[in-house]
């Protein structure tokens, strides 16, 4: 259906201007072509366009003056803020950055687990133990990159290094895992009984959780968010779903490697130097790579 | 600070750094001005960096941050500059049109004119839409006003451009 002069009008400067879409631009181009008064002022629109673009060209480009002076007074400015207000600022702006959702579905799903873990018959693995690493992985995963957050671009171009955010978010995201799975263990302690010992607990996810966060979120960097929380899945479930060495287990298949692969699993869950040694390595990794990724002198779109 | 800062200002400077400038003259109209002006906001850009959502172009974020420092710097100063004082004055331009538009022989000169005689809020708008190239929405946010504001402003503005061409002899039809 053809659009009428008055749907058309307040839209013709932008259609002048090239910044309407193209659906739209289509329909305003069938109205022209039959409206001689639109068509007459979309003139007058690119003409006063044209002449507001050629002032602003003939502008020459402002002084080098401008730039040294500002990088001078935030310089100075940056002085007068100690360190540990610097901190407590960069974590703070971190808060909203991150995904809203995380912050209650950790908690809920941590929640349950150890609600669960009551009423679970005991000897068998701590349910808390199985899914704060998931947990914590899948937040770590989500903290960095386009993926998750639009304004990355911008907070590329600011005076916070891209390392010092990915450490503030990393430090943000897994504090608060890490004090809810303890949250979750003093309350299991408390009321699940004598299996529940406090110790005990901490050190059966602890190490765990560490080494997946590490391994989500630096695959997150290489591989986005969504491909590396599910290959820390993958790794988290394998070692669960994987026969022990030696031990008859229903997922017994006679895969070769297999035997070989849960004997590494087996020895790396058992092991915490390992596993914060490995989380260490893999956090230094995901550093290296944060660097890498963003070269000085990118364009925005 | 650490060196990377100071290469991501530079950055901020190179790729943005001529269009914040051309905003800031047209809201000042006066170059020494205009640079103070960018050098504030880019100041205040560095220190707002972390509140910025994303929710939108960086560009129109860093627009907005011109027109409030613009505003600033002419209040400050007590120049004509954004202001409702402005937009009242622009109502005797509009029965008055300055002379040089009725004599300009060249149908650009007389847009030119034309435009230059319109007042600050007007001629923001319509560097916003054509130079900076931002649609309805990002327009009405660089200037904090609704979209109804900015519908209205190209409105008369159009109204004042058109009625000078007339009167220097050059109707609008003449641009077709």
């Amino acid at each position: 259906m053809s659009m009428g002069c008055h749907e058309v009008r307040d839209q013709l400067p932008f259609y002048a201007a090239g910044t309407i879409p193209a659906e739209q631009r289509s329909a305003i181009a069938d109205h022209l072509a039959s409206c001689p008064d639109c068509r007459a002022e979309v003139a007058l629109w690119s003409a006063v366009g044209d002449q507001v673009t050629a002032e602003d060209r003939r502008l020459p480009a402002p002084s080098k003056a401008v730039l040294l002076g500002a990088l001078d007074r935030v310089r100075r400015e940056r002085q007068r803020v100690s360190a540990p207000m610097r901190l407590w600022q960069l974590l703070r702006a971190q808060v909203p950055l991150v995904r809203r959702s995380l912050w209650p579905a950790s908690a809920v799903i941590m929640a349950a687990s150890c609600l669960l873990s009551l009423g679970l018959p005991q000897g068998g693995p701590i349910l808390l133990a199985v899914v704060a690493p998931l947990v914590a992985a899948a937040g770590v995963a989500m903290i960095y990159g386009p993926e998750n957050d639009p304004a990355l671009e911008l907070a590329l171009a600011t005076p916070t290094s891209p390392r010092q955010v990915l450490l503030a978010r990393l430090a943000l995201v897994y504090g608060y895992d890490l004090a809810l799975a303890l949250a979750g263990s003093l309350a299991l302690s408390a009321f699940g009984g004598p299996a529940y010992a406090l110790r005990g607990l901490v050190l059966s996810w602890l190490g765990p959780m560490t080494l997946l966060s590490a391994l989500a979120l630096t695959l997150s960097l290489w591989i986005g968010a969504t491909n590396g929380a599910t290959v820390s899945f993958l790794f988290w479930l394998a070692r669960w779903l994987l026969p022990a060495p030696g031990a008859a287990h229903a997922l017994a298949l006679p895969v070769p490697g297999l035997a070989t692969l849960a004997a590494a699993l087996e020895l790396l869950a058992g092991s915490a130097p390992i596993q914060f040694g490995l989380a260490a390595l893999l956090l230094s990794l995901g550093l290296w790579r944060v660097g890498q990724a963003t070269v000085p002198g990118r364009t925005w779109a | 600070m650490a060196g990377g800062d100071e290469e991501a200002l530079r950055t901020l400077y190179a790729t943005h750094g001529r269009r914040l400038l051309a905003y800031a003259f047209r809201l000042t109209g006066n170059r020494a001005l205009a640079e103070e002006v960018l050098q504030d906001s880019l100041l205040a850009a560095w220190r707002g960096a972390r509140s910025f959502r994303g929710d939108g172009r960086a560009i129109s974020w860093l627009l907005g941050i011109v027109h409030r420092q613009a505003l600033n710097a002419t209040r400050r100063k007590r120049l004509p500059g954004i202001g409702l004082e402005e937009a009242e004055a622009a109502g005797t331009v509009l029965a008055a049109p300055p002379a040089d538009v009725a004599s300009a022989v060249d149908r650009r000169d007389a847009l030119g004119a034309a435009i230059g005689a319109l007042s600050v809020e007007h001629r923001a708008v319509l560097e916003l839409v054509f130079y900076q190239q931002l649609t309805l929405a990002e327009t009405a946010q660089v200037c904090g006003c609704p979209l109804g504001t900015v519908k209205s402003r190209l409105n008369h503005a159009k109204a004042r451009l058109r009625q000078a061409l007339e009167q220097a002899g050059r109707g609008a039809e003449d641009l077709l």
